[in-house]
């Protein structure tokens, strides 16, 4: 129940990320909210998690966008994976943390998906270029990652509270 | 026992002072004319303010009597406000479509026999690494591999992944794409032009110096390679870069469609695999 849960906030983020994201009359870099969904899932239930969760978000990222398939699905598990590496105790009361560790993800994130385009033969502008983006992004992501955490444990919270109901 | 108080009486002269002073005030009016026309310049003014604040006591009254019809009223008119700003749109959207479709007649006869299948984006890829847009048509809509994309502006792009029921298109201004190009100038200029991934623009290289380019020249497509049929829009030249050391020339291109504001589009459904 609970991977459906997030399997239908990670849709949603997809999707408003597909549709609406280019539309932002904000800076150039756009948020990346899938990221930030499973950034966010990986803080607060682990790695485990975090690698089906970033896996799931990174293939519903693959089928709604154009580049080649498999490059979000296995970005984002990896991410998954070592952002919920520290205990969830490390991430709590300490924001800096959290938040530096969502920039840096979503640094990581983009430098890698650039070098495996340049590495599958795509022409690709300069790595400046790149960070021109990714820098924005990085801090639009940090800005988000905060809510994106309150709402994924709302949804764990609840859907608890559900099964101990129906126990 | 009281006994009652006696009724006093008026005196019976002063009921005849008033009986003849009425016969005389019918009688002979002029005297008293002028009593009148005192009395009533002086009580004019009081009179009219008297007169105005009843007229806006009875408004006032009238009014808060009116309240619930006027309510109504002005529910209906804004209904009517509503109404006709929604047809106001509608007839804007209508002169749009309308110009589109004229656009489309003329570029059906550039195009050739073959239909155009309108299509919609329904989502967009803009990052620095892919300009590419996703459209609401696929294989089930008779969409095909490599169907080239247009506007009534100019070309757009390919369609590079076919889906059941969308297609994702890769914009011409993509630093992955390419496409034959031919120049109308004199030399009749042949190109590859590639994507900047920035803006609208993108860049014909290798021309060579001796070719007479200039800022304005239409950039058309040649038709060589077969992916994309002769003579669509590309856009045209935005400035020329050239170096005396080098035996070729660039010519930047500002694309014909905003590519950001991509809206009716068409594929043609002759071309593709």
């Amino acid at each position: 129940m609970r991977f459906l849960v997030v399997g239908a906030l990670l849709a949603f983020a997809a999707l408003l990320q597909s549709v609406l994201g280019p539309s932002l009359p904000l800076v150039r870099g756009r948020p990346d909210l899938v990221l930030v969904v499973v950034l966010a899932w990986a803080m607060l239930r682990g790695s485990g998690e975090g690698a089906l969760v970033g896996f799931l978000g990174g293939m519903l990222l693959d089928s709604v966008t154009y580049t080649p398939f498999g490059i979000n699905t296995a970005l984002f598990g990896l991410i998954g994976y070592c952002a919920g590496l520290p205990e969830v105790n490390v991430y709590r009361g300490n924001l800096p943390y959290f938040l530096g560790i969502t920039a840096l993800a979503t640094l990581a994130y983009h430098t890698v998906y650039f070098l495996i385009l340049q590495a599958l033969g795509n022409s690709m502008p300069p790595l400046i270029e790149t960070y021109a983006a990714a820098v924005p992004a990085a801090a639009l992501n940090a800005l988000l990652v905060p809510l994106a955490f309150v709402v994924c444990r709302r949804l764990v919270r609840t859907l608890a509270g559900w099964s101990q109901m129906r126990l | 026992m009281m006994s009652e108080a006696p009724r006093r009486r008026l005196p019976r002269w002063v009921s005849t002072l008033v009986v003849v002073g009425l016969a005389v005030l019918f009688l002979f009016p002029g005297p008293w004319r002028d009593v009148e026309d005192v009395a009533s310049t002086a009580l004019a003014p009081l009179q009219m303010g008297f007169s105005g604040t009843m007229d806006e006591a009875a408004n006032f009254v009238s009014t808060i009597t009116r309240v619930r019809d006027l309510a109504d009223e002005n529910a209906a008119y804004k209904d009517q406000i509503d109404q006709l700003q929604s047809q106001v749109v509608k007839m804007h959207e209508l002169e749009v479509e309308n110009a589109d479709l004229r656009n489309l007649l003329s570029m059906r006869d550039r195009t050739g026999p073959g239909a155009l299948v309108p299509v919609q984006v329904i989502a967009r890829d803009d990052s620095p690494y892919v300009q590419a847009i996703t459209i609401d048509h696929g294989a089930a809509d008779g969409v095909k591999q490599d169907a080239v994309v247009i506007t009534h502006q100019g070309l757009v792009g390919l369609v590079e992944k076919v889906d059941p029921t969308s297609s994702k298109v890769r914009l011409i201004n993509d630093l992955n794409s390419s496409v034959s190009v031919r120049l109308q100038t004199e030399a009749r200029t042949t190109g590859v032009l590639r994507g900047e991934s920035q803006g609208n623009l993108m860049v014909i290289d290798y021309i060579p110096q001796t070719d007479v380019v200039s800022e304005g020249d239409v950039v058309l497509t040649s038709g060589l390679g077969g992916v994309y049929p002769e003579g669509l829009v590309v856009g045209k030249v935005d400035r020329i870069e050239r170096k005396d050391a080098d035996p070729f020339q660039s010519a930047v291109v500002q694309a014909a469609v905003e590519m950001d504001k991509l809206e009716r589009l068409y594929v043609l459904a002759n071309s593709g695999q």
